[in-house]
């Protein structure tokens, strides 16, 4: 099992995002899912589901360090990056957040390798049981 | 003299989980292990800010090969040309991504760039004068399943003779020389199902260079099982060459990676021949770098821990015997 699929995320960093006592998402911890880090505009797909329920690129926000960008904005920046061994902050605007109880969150991220000729897929499921929301 | 030197791609685990940082690795190979050089992917451990460091980031570095008694080696460089979603870089453009990698080896320090084997030639021919400029040589990787008579390869090589320069190489990596399935590996199969006397049967086949197709042919018609047909699916890229091929190239070398998998206690290589490939390198007067470069990570499951640091140990111990130093 490769080193990313190991350790990439931890489940128990899925968690609801509360904003002023309202659940207003949840979001996923993740370092990169290869073996190097890359430009922000190799971040070629995202995906991510709860329950089934599948969220888009236009459902999130991305936070690198103390800067939050869009799917669109990151896929014009070259010059930023994601670097190996970093986590990038998934947050997924779903109102309520993830309810209490035990759920499954599918994540999937592809990034494009241009060594390979390809989109590098990365699919890894969780269930989680987080806490508050 | 051929010296010894480690790729960090090695201890991709332990930087990526936290558990080591850059300088730890330095201090590690340095002080523990006693290499010479050092070798780093600069997008995977990055020295400061890939790829504008500040000058106090490089002194830092600077100092750290000082203290830990490593020099630079080679540095991985990587040529995204699928940079954006919708066009792929034109020739101007990927060679002004190597004109970066050479610009940040050389305010490192390295002697070297690792050019990744799909790169186009015309990419690597239009950098030579900027290579020059830098003084930082750029080495294509022939790695398995490549050959150094792919006509990719013999292209290469007539662009180098072309050109005259002394800037342009290759990188050959010693996964061309295996000639088994890794020890690890083959246990993983025996686990789930594979039945001893068909390993051998493969290990038979592999180690007499049978080409990818007669070999799963041939498992198959032998009543090869699903963890069987598994392990020899793990040869689908992997195209041996004879060491002797390094004396016909030997001009051209300017690093080695000594690609592993398996390092057992004895500190012997599980798959890859190591003897034969570095006696030609001492032949031929080689006297650069072979990178230990360890790649078995992904033979660990999910809850079994691997010791990057100890299989680097018994690699850089094997080469050290076999190199005589």
């Amino acid at each position: 099992m490769s080193t990313y699929l190991k350790y990439a995320i931890d489940p128990e960093e899925i968690q609801s995002v509360v904003k002023n006592g309202v659940a207003v998402g949840f979001e996923v911890k993740t370092k990169i899912p290869y073996y190097r880090g890359v430009s922000l505009s190799l971040i070629d797909t995202v995906r991510i589901s709860l329950d089934g329920q599948e969220y888009g690129p236009s459902d999130m926000t991305f936070t690198i360090g103390s800067e939050t960008y869009t799917f669109d904005e990151m896929s014009t920046m070259p010059d930023l990056r994601w670097e190996y061994g970093e986590k990038m902050t998934i947050f997924v605007r779903r109102n309520g957040g993830i309810h209490l109880g035990t759920h499954r969150v599918d994540v999937f991220i592809g990034i494009r390798v241009s060594y390979m000729g390809m989109v590098l897929p990365f699919s890894q499921s969780f269930t989680v049981c987080p806490m508050g929301g | 003299m051929i010296k010894r030197s480690v790729s960090f791609y090695s201890y991709q685990e332990s930087y990526y989980t936290g558990r080591k940082s850059l300088e730890e690795l330095m201090e590690y190979t340095g002080k523990t292990l006693g290499a010479d050089g050092i070798e780093i992917l600069a997008e995977q451990t990055p020295v400061g800010s890939f790829p504008n460091p500040s000058d106090a980031d490089v002194d830092m570095w600077k100092g750290w090969l000082d203290k830990y008694g490593v020099t630079p080696a080679c540095m991985d460089s990587f040529i995204d040309w699928m940079l954006y979603k919708n066009s792929i870089l034109t020739l101007k453009e990927q060679v002004m991504q190597m004109e970066r990698d050479l610009k940040l080896a050389s305010r490192l320090g390295f002697p070297v760039i690792r050019v990744l084997c799909p790169v186009r030639k015309e990419v690597m021919e239009a950098s030579i004068p900027i290579a020059e400029h830098y003084g930082v040589k750029m080495g294509i990787e022939v790695h398995s399943p490549m050959t150094f008579t792919a006509r990719w390869i013999t292209e290469y090589l007539e662009m180098m003779d072309r050109s005259g320069s002394k800037y342009v190489g290759i990188v050959p990596d010693f996964g061309i020389f295996q000639v088994r399935p890794a020890k690890k590996r083959i246990e993983n199969a025996l686990r789930s199902g594979a039945r001893q006397e068909m390993v051998d049967l493969l290990c038979e086949l592999t180690e007499a260079h049978t080409p990818f197709a007669e070999l799963t042919s041939r498992m198959t018609a032998a009543g090869a099982n699903a963890a069987e047909i598994g392990l020899a699916n793990s040869f689908a890229r992997t195209v041996y060459s004879e060491p002797k091929v390094l004396r016909d190239i030997a001009k051209y070398i300017v690093h080695c990676h000594g690609k592993f998998y398996d390092m057992d206690e004895n500190c012997c290589e599980s798959c890859i021949e190591y003897e034969e490939p570095l006696r030609v390198l001492h032949e031929i007067g080689y006297d650069g770098f072979i990178s230990s470069e360890y790649e078995g990570q992904s033979l660990f499951g999910v809850d079994e821990f691997c010791d990057e640091l100890e299989q680097v140990r018994r690699h850089q111990e094997m080469l050290k015997h076999l190199i005589g130093r």
